[in-house]
């Protein structure tokens, strides 16, 4: 019991991560990977959410009748969506007005309404829960380490809460904070996991 | 041909009704706990303007002929003359954006604050960072120029649209105090 609750945890991070492996949730990923402050406060976002949504949604899983199954899993994932929202505007409103739209983008983010559809309404809470929260853990590495890369990249920097934590001599290249920088190093990053994981095999 | 399932309907209504009315519920109670929890910020023309005129205590509004106001006038605690502040909209690249900003008596900039605005998220919204309205202290109109250009202001990389939207609108509106209060 105790490996397979391990496993549950530890597929989302390695084996089948959410963004490297399944590709999902690829529009945050790419949007909100311009500076680590952001994608920091998105990775926690998602792993509450994700957590939470999956606890609800596996609890509700035998009263759940199969033809509204998407309307229900959408209303719960909302609700705690705006839970958090309603959270940062009141307490963290800097960070609110960071992550704009994409915060409550969160709703269609289909990393959590897959993980709804695929593990939560099949499994107990427990797995539920820990699936959520390893998914969203890799979800927030992905999208922190994609952030990392640019803001590095593109300013030469990093800065959170206006500390600056790295500063590299490198030439910034304005390219890596504006979209194409994303698509391009989300692509380098798919070719050498993708050729990590052949190594290994 | 699949029949109509009338118990399936009413149950499938039933579980969506109070799901939505559960959730209804807990978006409200959790809505009051954070207001009535939450750090008040206080939104006065006084608060705002003390920011961007430093030493100024006393703002008179100034109105034109339709009782709209034009600009404020900022005295020292002593009741001396210190400048003029100013509360105002403008267009972004997205939506609309609102400054505060004052001047001194030489119609020279004391400061600049970006009170709201709706840029893209991460590049635009950068323009609320301290860096970059920092640059504005201290300038005269006729010299809101990009460093590109020959002039003071850095912009932000990525963000051209936005950052000329801004130094144009302060600019416009610097002019705009200049002629009413003779400068």
């Amino acid at each position: 019991m105790a490996r397979s609750c391990w496993y549950e945890f530890r597929k989302g991070i390695w084996g089948k991560h959410p963004v490297f492996c399944l590709l999902l949730g690829l529009c945050t990923t790419l949007a909100v990977s311009i500076r680590v402050e952001n994608a920091v406060a998105m990775g926690i976002a998602t792993i509450c959410i994700l957590s939470a949504a999956n606890t609800v949604i596996s609890l509700l899983r035998k009263a759940i009748p199969h033809t509204v199954h998407l309307p229900v899993f959408l209303v719960v994932i909302a609700t705690f969506v705006t839970l958090v929202e309603v959270f940062l505007k009141g307490f963290l409103p800097d960070i609110h007005k960071a992550l704009g739209i994409y915060l409550p983008l969160i709703v269609v983010n289909c990393i959590v309404l897959a993980r709804a559809e695929a593990h939560a309404s099949k499994h107990g809470p427990l797995s539920a829960f820990l699936d959520g929260a390893g998914m969203g853990t890799g979800y927030a590495i992905g999208i922190v380490l994609i952030a990392v890369i640019r803001e590095t990249w593109g300013t030469g920097m990093i800065v959170i809460r206006g500390v600056t934590l790295l500063r590299v001599g490198i030439l910034p290249a304005e390219i890596m904070v504006l979209p194409p920088g994303g698509f391009l190093v989300m692509g380098l990053l798919l070719a050498l996991f993708a050729f990590l994981e052949r190594r290994i095999r | 041909m699949k029949t109509f399932d009338t118990a399936e309907a009413v149950k499938s209504i039933a579980v969506l009704t109070v799901l939505l009315g559960l959730s209804t519920f807990l978006m409200i109670v959790f809505h009051d706990f954070v207001e009535s929890h939450r750090p008040k910020v206080e939104e006065s023309v006084r608060v705002i303007l003390e920011q961007v005129l430093p030493g100024a205590a006393e703002f008179k509004p100034v109105f034109d002929e339709q009782d709209q106001v034009l600009y404020y006038e900022a005295f020292s605690r002593e009741g001396r003359k210190k400048g003029y502040g100013f509360i105002f909209s403008g267009l972004g690249m997205w939506g609309e954006i609102r400054y505060s900003g004052g001047l001194d008596l030489d119609f020279r900039l004391t400061g600049v604050k970006i009170l709201k605005q709706e840029e893209t998220p991460g590049l635009g919204s950068r323009i609320e960072e301290p860096w970059f309205q920092e640059q504005f202290k201290g300038l005269a109109a006729g010299e809101l120029e990009f460093t590109k250009h020959g002039g003071k202001i850095d912009g932000i990389t990525g963000v051209t649209t936005t950052c000329e939207a801004v130094v144009e609108a302060i600019k416009v509106e610097m002019t705009r105090i200049a002629g009413y209060a003779g400068g």
